[in-house]
């Protein structure tokens, strides 16, 4: 969350038939006031409408919308996205591919005043990437930001990753838009270190991702995780691993340790990891590879990732 | 330095010291065993697919394809599956074409999981129980 650098905003195509505001309001009043003509004159243009927001928000949306609420689809974004490398894949393109070619209308509020330090980052490269994820699509994006409660650094970067910006003055394009890769680059940084003595081990062959299996999951038993998700978080550890083996030329070291009441594992090696949509684009059916990351993106509560080039830290965060 | 805890059945092997990590590895690597199934055209597949037997799972599957009908896989003792074993399975499926079935009995909750998370609304897989 640094002070914005001095960038020329990168020209937005007059064209491009997607919009992605950022709605920054002050009070409950304002965030209705910005949002319930946008879901009005989405259905009353008989266009689907998606409401992503956390359940404090969808609470007060259905109940506004009275009657008009089952005509709006709702996502709590506290769990849908509670990893925000979940939410292009798993909220967003699937409803805008579903009702295409419509205009898909969605409300998106992936950053609320209780994201953690160790997400925020995650959740301002998901924004900057939704900008080239939907570039050239038929969508409009709407996310609202509470302008009182959070940061001014958090509103700086929202600033930065909408070309377009929403509030008690009306609307108005954003000097500081940035674009996906500069913010991309900009939160790209080194991984929170153990709080707690860590697990370390290291594997070198396939031979060892039955061990890292094990290993991974006699930890996650032993700090209580639900056994359903210490079977997601093998699988998840598992597709890193095997990216390692695979791409990354050879050999890994996992460490898995307890922060608070969450247990994070994380896979570093040698490799690069240079195309920042890994892990949040479906790949065509007929597709042999990209589906690893993706199932992490699905399973996990959180998912971080530093590159660099020495090499890339990937750390996943599961709720106990 | 070699960590003990809950590595029941075939032990991973920690060796390290030092001060360093240990390497991790497994003495025998992972176990798939293969049988035909006696009742009907299809296999049991047993154990677990990762990195390290890939190559057996899809041959495996390619030569079950070459025969028979509907192709039943009994999957009850699987494992362990990776997103590249899913993978394999899903493609196998779509290759048959519309007037053959290949049916999973009894698949792990985690493959379930997999096929639903990353396969949504493509349902060439027939599980059962559904």
């Amino acid at each position: 969350m640094t002070a914005t650098p001095a960038r020329t905003a990168p020209a937005t195509d007059p064209t491009d038939p997607f919009v992605h505001d950022a709605l920054l309001y002050r009070d409950p009043p304002a965030y209705l006031a910005g949002t319930l003509p946008f879901i009005y004159d989405g259905l009353a243009a008989g266009d689907p409408v998606l409401v992503a927001v956390p359940a404090y928000h969808v609470d007060v949306l259905r109940t506004e919308l009275n009657g008009d609420a089952g005509k709006v689809r709702f996502v709590d974004m506290g769990k849908a996205g509670r990893n925000p490398g979940r939410i292009i894949p798993a909220v967003l393109r699937a409803f805008v591919d579903q009702h295409a070619p419509r205009r898909a209308r969605i409300i998106g509020e992936p950053i609320w005043p209780g994201r953690s330090d160790v997400e925020y980052p995650a959740c301002v490269q998901h924004e900057a990437l939704i900008n080239s994820v939907f570039a050239g699509r038929t969508a409009t994006i709407l996310c609202p930001y509470d302008a009182r409660r959070l940061d001014p650094t958090v509103i700086a970067d929202a600033a930065r990753t909408h070309p377009t910006l929403v509030d008690d003055g009306g609307r108005r394009a954003s000097d500081a838009y940035a674009g996906a890769q500069p913010v991309v680059d900009d939160f790209n940084r080194p991984l929170p270190e153990p709080a707690t003595p860590a697990a370390s081990f290291v594997f070198a062959d396939a031979a060892a991702l039955a061990a890292v299996r094990r290993l991974v999951a006699s930890h996650a038993n032993r700090a209580g995780l639900d056994p359903v998700r210490v079977e997601d978080l093998q699988v998840a550890v598992n597709e890193l691993c095997t990216n390692t083996l695979s791409h990354a030329g050879g050999s890994g070291t996992v460490r898995v340790w307890r922060d608070g009441d969450r247990l994070v594992c994380e896979v570093r090696d040698r490799g690069a990891l240079t195309d920042p949509l890994a892990g949040r684009i479906p790949p065509p059916p007929s597709s042999v590879h990209g589906r690893g990351l993706l199932l992490v993106n699905y399973v996990c509560d959180l998912v971080r990732i530093h590159t660099d080039k020495t090499g890339t830290t990937v750390q996943v965060w599961m709720s106990l | 330095m070699a960590d003990q805890d809950g590595t029941s059945g075939r032990d991973p092997v920690c060796r390290g010291g030092g001060g360093r990590p240990p390497v991790v590895g497994s003495p025998f690597g992972v176990e798939l065993t293969i049988a035909a199934l006696r009742e009907r055209s299809g296999l049991r597949l047993a154990g677990e697919v990762d990195l390290s037997n890939r190559h057996v799972w899809q041959a495996v599957l390619h030569a079950a394809t070459e025969q028979g009908d509907d192709i039943h896989m009994d999957l009850s003792d699987l494992d362990f599956v990776d997103v590249a074993a899913a993978t394999a399975l899903v493609r196998q499926a779509t290759g048959l074409g519309p007037q053959r079935r290949l049916v999973l009995h009894d698949p792990p909750p985690t493959l379930r999981r997999m096929i639903g998370l990353l396969w949504q609304g493509q349902p060439v897989l027939e599980m059962e129980p559904a």
